[in-house]
């Protein structure tokens, strides 16, 4: 296997929490490569381990033993300013809850990251401004976070995790906190995104959600299996 | 551009605890200006006092005869040997005692219908006294009195101001008469008021020394002033005035005669002038760092109300780095704009002081600057704690926090 190839590698991953003598392995040795224009689902219930491997995915957590590489950065062992770069350039986050903060508008939270990235004022404006545009809220640019609804704050971080233009789109339960007809657009929203050549790495616990995507993974208890080995242990 | 931005966000998140932000920067409001009022107030007084004691016509010390029965005080000829020592100026008696004063006021003039006696200060004094203690405040009418009157016992006086705005009115009283212990004596002048720390004068009336001793029964003068040279070496001159008192009171014994020196009077009263004013500067000290632990507790509740915010922040690619900044500049604004407000305050302060104890107000721009310099500091060392708990905080778990 190239690990070049894939847009994202990850290889011999392991976790394990420590809580006084107690140890809580989370993830097993798990391997899962991503290819550039991909939209992958890793789907697990609560406790499968799913939240650290995306942690780890984000690069907001690190790996105790394993091999993590975007592109052709090797994450492990880099310095926390280093993963605060690669956080900011390489991966956009998509939450449950949004994550906008409330006391400024729906264009300076979009803006934000390009603070990050010491993007001049002027381009944070327009490159902002455009992404906006992409998921059709450029009429509300300038409300607060509490005028939108639920749907409309989603896609205002849909749009603040594009604006850097980063390698992956990372959603850790993006239709959670909406209800089935807003999360459907909002799965729409992801399609399109796809289909214009944006990979994204989705994890849910909702298998009809998990199913927008082009290929789904299993989690399960910190394995990760692809869709046949899931069908072959557990069947449909 | 980046620091314009956080400057901004910091500024956002301090307007939308407005009540919380005024009540920490309180303390440093406080602290600070307590700091700047002491410093300038404390500065102006000492600089008044300086110039008043050096005002007096350079440095003195006064000889001044003590349990003694050999001597009731120092004759013309003594005195005289004084004055003629290396490095002396000249000297100034002073007589001082309180006679039967009765008034003569013309009745066409004055507030009064006629004489009444009076209890009032006689001061005996020579012509040196006007040249060299009064010479600021100058005369307001006539003359002053002159060596002549001195050498020839006249029996002149010149007016206080005060004695002679309550007894005269605001006329020139040149050519009146008073009566002092049943002798006449002529006003020939009226003093301005005196100001500064020896006011004696203003309330009472001014004669030659000679005329005060022997037509008013006061005495010789067991004390006088004798002024240095400014060239010379005061401790020399002092040491040549203790011998002439030891050589004239025939004694070595130093407890019939004491020589006071005028610059340890000056560094006596700078030095406790000093010692309190450092006293009340510690406890503004002690106020700006309990200021510093208000900001440093307040940003301790922002960080942890603001962990969901930072742990956003920090997956959207803030540095560490960053986020410490971020809270540091919110410390320091909070503690820059306190200093700022306390510099106003204590300006204003002092200013006011100014007016009520009567010294000369400055403004002395390095105070002012070392003033908010030391508020920055406060912001920054009390910040830098919740800063680094923010910078440091483990952006998994703070996302949790929402």
């Amino acid at each position: 296997m190239e690990n070049n190839r894939h847009l994202l590698s990850l290889e011999g991953i392991q976790k394990t929490y420590v809580m006084g003598d107690v140890l809580f392995p989370v993830l097993h040795d798990i391997t899962l490569s991503v290819d550039a224009g991909e939209f992958v689902s890793i789907l697990g219930p609560s406790g499968s381990g799913k939240s650290t491997l995306m942690n780890i995915i984000g690069c907001l957590d690190v790996a105790d033993s394993g091999t993590y590489t975007i592109g052709r950065h090797n994450v492990v062992g880099l310095r926390e300013r280093d993963m605060a770069r690669i956080r900011n350039r390489d991966i956009g986050f998509v939450f449950q809850s949004f994550q906008l903060l409330p006391r400024i508008s729906a264009l300076e939270n979009v803006m934000l990251p390009l603070i990050y990235a010491k993007v001049p004022r002027a381009q944070r404006l327009t490159r902002a401004m455009a992404e906006l545009e992409r998921v059709g809220l450029a009429d509300k640019a300038h409300n607060l976070p509490r005028q939108l609804s639920g749907g409309q704050q989603q896609r205002v971080a849909i749009a603040r995790a594009l604006v850097t233009r980063p390698r992956i789109l990372l959603a850790d339960e993006p239709t959670g906190a909406l209800d089935r007809t807003t999360g459907a657009q909002i799965m729409d929203i992801f399609k399109s995104l796809n289909e214009e050549g944006i990979t994204i790495v989705m994890i849910t616990h909702d298998h009809k959600v998990a199913s927008c995507a082009s290929r789904i993974v299993y989690i399960l208890d910190g394995h990760l299996y692809s869709a046949e080995e899931y069908h072959a242990l557990y069947g449909e | 551009m980046f620091l314009f931005s956080t400057i901004r966000m910091s500024f956002s998140n301090l307007r939308a605890n407005a009540m919380r932000t005024f009540l920490t920067m309180l303390g440093v409001i406080i602290g600070i200006t307590s700091i700047l009022a002491l410093l300038t107030i404390g500065r102006g007084v000492t600089d008044s006092v300086i110039d008043q004691l050096s005002g007096l016509g350079g440095n003195r010390a006064t000889v001044t005869l003590e349990n003694t029965t050999v001597k009731a005080g120092f004759t013309d000829e003594e005195m005289a040997r004084f004055a003629a020592l290396e490095g002396v100026d000249g000297i100034a008696p002073q007589l001082s005692s309180s006679r039967a004063v009765t008034l003569l006021p013309d009745l066409t003039q004055s507030n009064y219908d006629g004489p009444y006696t009076t209890q009032r200060r006689i001061m005996g004094v020579n012509d040196f006294y006007f040249s060299t203690y009064t010479k600021n405040a100058g005369l307001l009418y006539g003359r002053s009195i002159s060596a002549d009157d001195v050498a020839h016992r006249t029996s002149v006086c010149v007016l206080g101001y005060d004695f002679w705005q309550r007894h005269y009115g605001n006329y020139a009283p040149i050519g009146e008469v008073l009566m002092i212990n049943n002798s006449p004596c002529t006003v020939v002048g009226v003093m301005n008021k005196l100001v500064g720390i020896d006011v004696s004068g203003n309330n009472a009336v001014i004669v030659p020394y000679t005329t005060a001793s022997q037509t008013f029964a006061m005495g010789l003068p067991s004390s006088f002033d004798v002024v240095i040279s400014s060239g010379a070496n005061a401790d020399e001159v002092i040491e040549r005035i203790e011998n002439l008192c030891a050589q004239l009171l025939n004694s070595n014994d130093k407890d019939t005669y004491r020589v006071v020196n005028q610059e340890e009077v000056l560094d006596m009263v700078l030095t406790i002038t000093d010692l309190v004013l450092g006293m009340l500067a510690g406890i503004a000290v002690i106020a700006l760092v309990v200021g510093g632990i208000g900001i440093m507790n307040m940003m301790l509740v922002t960080v942890s109300e603001r962990t969901a915010e930072i742990g956003l922040r920090k997956a959207l690619g803030a540095r560490p780095a960053v986020i410490l900044l971020q809270f540091l500049i919110e410390a320091m604004i909070i503690s820059l704009f306190g200093g700022l407000i306390g510099v106003l305050l204590g300006l204003g302060a002092s200013y006011v002081a100014s007016l009520l104890i009567g010294y000369t107000f400055s403004f002395n721009p390095a105070t002012a600057a070392l003033a908010l310099l030391f508020s920055l500091a406060v912001g920054v060392i009390f910040g830098l704690l919740p800063a680094r708990r923010a910078a440091k905080m483990n952006p998994i778990e703070a996302l949790r926090a929402t």
